[in-house]
């Protein structure tokens, strides 16, 4: 790895640290309602918006109310996109006469957009009109990007009050993330993007005629107003089937920087929050070094299988070390722009958190690189996560860690003040199950049919006399890392898997969707359980009976915990694909 | 992140946006629309009933 990687490192945690900490007590001032900004310029606008649906702000939500108003606005927002994307042939914004979407790639991106996956089957600029892209999926970016934080203010809220059955109100909750927090600062970020080259405008494609001769169509469009939230919101979905690596996306090193800081922005900040809202910044500091230390080691591992390249490729006399000329290194899939260090340090953030944009081709890493990526996602995403995701399944975690510690050493496990009871251990059990059982489930179903391995890029790699299929470990990672990122809401795939087809219209797009629904709404109804749960409880102060989460022993024990449970729920799998790989790939070298 | 399999032209070049391939159905497929229409309120019905389950445990 060279010492730049490590600068990169540094430099971008710093800043990540710099910018969570102020946006992190704004937005426990914005959910208190006391940030004295937004109440004198905001309320009129809160007031008029509330009149407007008919909600009553003053009324709190019990965590089922919470629980069903997400529910029931998601439901709503997920069909009214699929009739956008169904009616865009007959819906205006649409020059190049893009035809309506297919009813079930419809359908898959209605899901995907609602639950903050952003999984597409599909290439943006052959297949959305600009209707499409700038009102049906940039809205969920914002709409499922806001959702996300309000259940994690929700799941504080619950933590920090006590003898009550109230968690806070989901619209007026929802209504505050939009207009103080994602809107105002999406507004200056797609200026910022714009300065820097990103597109946006309404204008026609334009073609023209490249050196060789061929006829070339660059597609137009609103572009930066869809990629400051696409980033921001941790949401992922490009308006361009290369997603960040393409130039009207991502154009210079600034503006790949922003991104990657802005996918962690939120997710960082909220750490901060938690300790604003908590009382305990320190708790709220030790969740954000935790994180940081995961995101880290996953950095590192990355960048040292990137950096050497393919073995194979430097016995057949291919230079791959870097010098003035290349960047050096495992470059198949990887911008020549971004190199190695930039392409490793995105893979790494945009699953620890569950954004899945990308400016590699996560396909091409290198077996172990490739691992990351996956782990990450399988892990839950808390490593700073989606926005309001992350932190509602690091506080999992935390109670997960807390319970165990508690077995461990024989004393009642209590979290800042709060006894942790069965109900709470039963649904935080069921919040990390019900990943894995989505995963691991649909991975054999979609290896066991035919429409399922259909898909697959890398199917062949030996005969087997009578076998039906021709088994490849990375094909088998293929599956397996779409599954995942549907489950785990990320969106990122390992991209030779082909989502949707004309013989197999169905088979993906259904399954998907069931992961990235259940994948979405059922880890969030036991988080708000948890917070209804924990917020009828009495607070008692901490003694000397309590354990300390904000030291380097909780620092330890949550981490273990983290890496822990998600070794042992996915090793089995990882073994068969990309550990395995990497295997095989070293055998071949030392073969030849 | 799209499949790459979902569009193999190059970067920058979209010049098979004219030609849609199998996404230039149009609404003429009513049962299918109903079914999928019933299969998103079924998965948040499910979803739902969950809820209502963890209310009662």
């Amino acid at each position: 790895m060279s010492a730049r990687y490590y600068i990169l490192v540094i430099v971008f945690f710093a800043l990540v640290a710099a910018i969570a900490w102020p946006l992190g007590r704004f937005l426990a001032r914005v959910f208190a309602g006391t940030n004295a900004l937004s109440r004198k310029l905001g309320w009129p606008i809160e007031r008029a918006l509330y009149r407007l649906a008919g909600v009553d702000s003053t009324r709190e939500h019990t965590w089922k109310g919470y629980a069903m108003a997400v529910l029931g606005f998601s439901l709503l927002t997920q069909l009214i996109t699929y009739a956008i994307l169904r009616l865009q042939d007959v819906l205006p914004l649409n020059p190049s006469k893009m035809g309506a979407v297919a009813p079930w790639l419809s359908f898959n991106t209605a899901v995907s957009f609602t639950t903050n996956t952003n999984w597409q089957s599909y290439g943006g600029e052959t297949t959305m009109s600009y209707l499409s892209q700038a009102v049906a999926l940039t809205s969920h970016n914002f709409f499922s990007a806001g959702v996300g934080i309000a259940i994690a203010i929700a799941m504080i809220r619950g933590l920090a009050r006590h003898e009550t059955d109230k968690i806070g109100n989901f619209w007026v909750d929802l209504v505050r993330v939009h207009l103080y927090v994602l809107l105002p600062i999406c507004l200056f970020y797609a200026l910022f993007l714009v300065s820097q080259g990103v597109i946006q405008n309404f204008a026609h494609p334009t073609t023209w005629t490249a050196l060789d001769g061929t006829t070339q169509t660059i597609v137009q469009g609103p572009v930066a107003s869809q990629e400051a939230i696409k980033m921001l919101g941790t949401n992922g979905g490009g308006y361009f089937n290369a997603n960040s690596a393409h130039p009207f996306e991502n154009p210079t090193p600034l503006s790949n920087l922003v991104q990657l800081l802005s996918i962690f922005a939120l997710g960082g900040a909220l750490c901060i929050t938690l300790g604003e809202m908590l009382g305990s910044k320190r708790h709220g500091w030790a969740l954000f070094i935790t994180m940081t230390l995961i995101s880290v080691a996953g950095m590192l591992v990355v960048g040292h299988f990137e950096s050497p390249g393919n073995p194979l490729l430097s016995q057949t006399g291919i230079d791959q070390t870097a010098s003035a000329l290349q960047p050096g290194g495992n470059m198949e899939g990887k911008e020549v722009r971004f190199g190695i260090p930039d392409s490793s340090l995105f893979a790494v953030v945009t699953t620890d958190a569950s954004c899945g944009a990308v400016n590699t081709t996560h396909d091409s890493l290198t077996p172990l690189g490739g691992l990351i990526p996956l782990l990450n996602i399988q892990l839950g995403e808390v490593v700073f996560g989606g926005v309001g995701t992350g932190m509602y399944g690091m506080l999992v975690y935390v109670i997960l860690a807390i319970f165990l510690s508690g077995l461990m050493i024989g004393r009642t496990p209590e979290y800042l003040g709060k006894k942790i009871d069965s109900r709470d251990v039963r649904f935080a059990s069921f919040y990390i199950l019900v990943t894995a059982v989505l995963i691991l489930g649909m991975t054999s179903v979609g290896l066991m049919t035919e429409a399922g391995r259909a898909g697959i890029l890398n199917a062949a790699a030996a005969e087997i006399p009578g076998a039906p299929w021709k088994p490849h470990p990375h094909g088998f990672s293929e599956v397996l890392y779409a599954f995942s990122s549907a489950a785990g809401n990320n969106g990122s795939a390992f991209g030779g898997l082909t989502g949707f087809s004309a013989d197999h219209p169905m088979f993906y797009s259904l399954t998907l969707a069931i992961n990235m629904l259940f994948g979405r709404f059922l880890p969030i109804g036991a988080v708000l359980a948890i917070a209804g749960n924990m917020a009828k409880k009495k607070r008692s102060p901490p003694g000397p009976s309590s354990f300390p989460v904000d030291g380097g022993l909780f620092v330890a024990l949550l981490t273990g915990t983290i890496l822990l449970v998600g070794a042992l729920t996915f090793f089995p799998m990882l073994s068969f694909g990309p550990i395995v790989e990497h295997f095989q790939l070293a055998a071949a070298a030392a073969a030849h | 992140m799209p499949s790459i399999a979902a569009n193999r032209h190059g970067m920058l070049d979209a010049s098979g946006l004219q030609q849609p391939r199998e996404v230039t159905e149009n609404w003429k497929t009513m049962g299918t629309e109903l079914l999928i229409i019933g299969v998103s309120v079924l998965l948040f019905g499910l979803c739902a009933l969950f809820v209502r389950i963890c209310d009662r445990v």
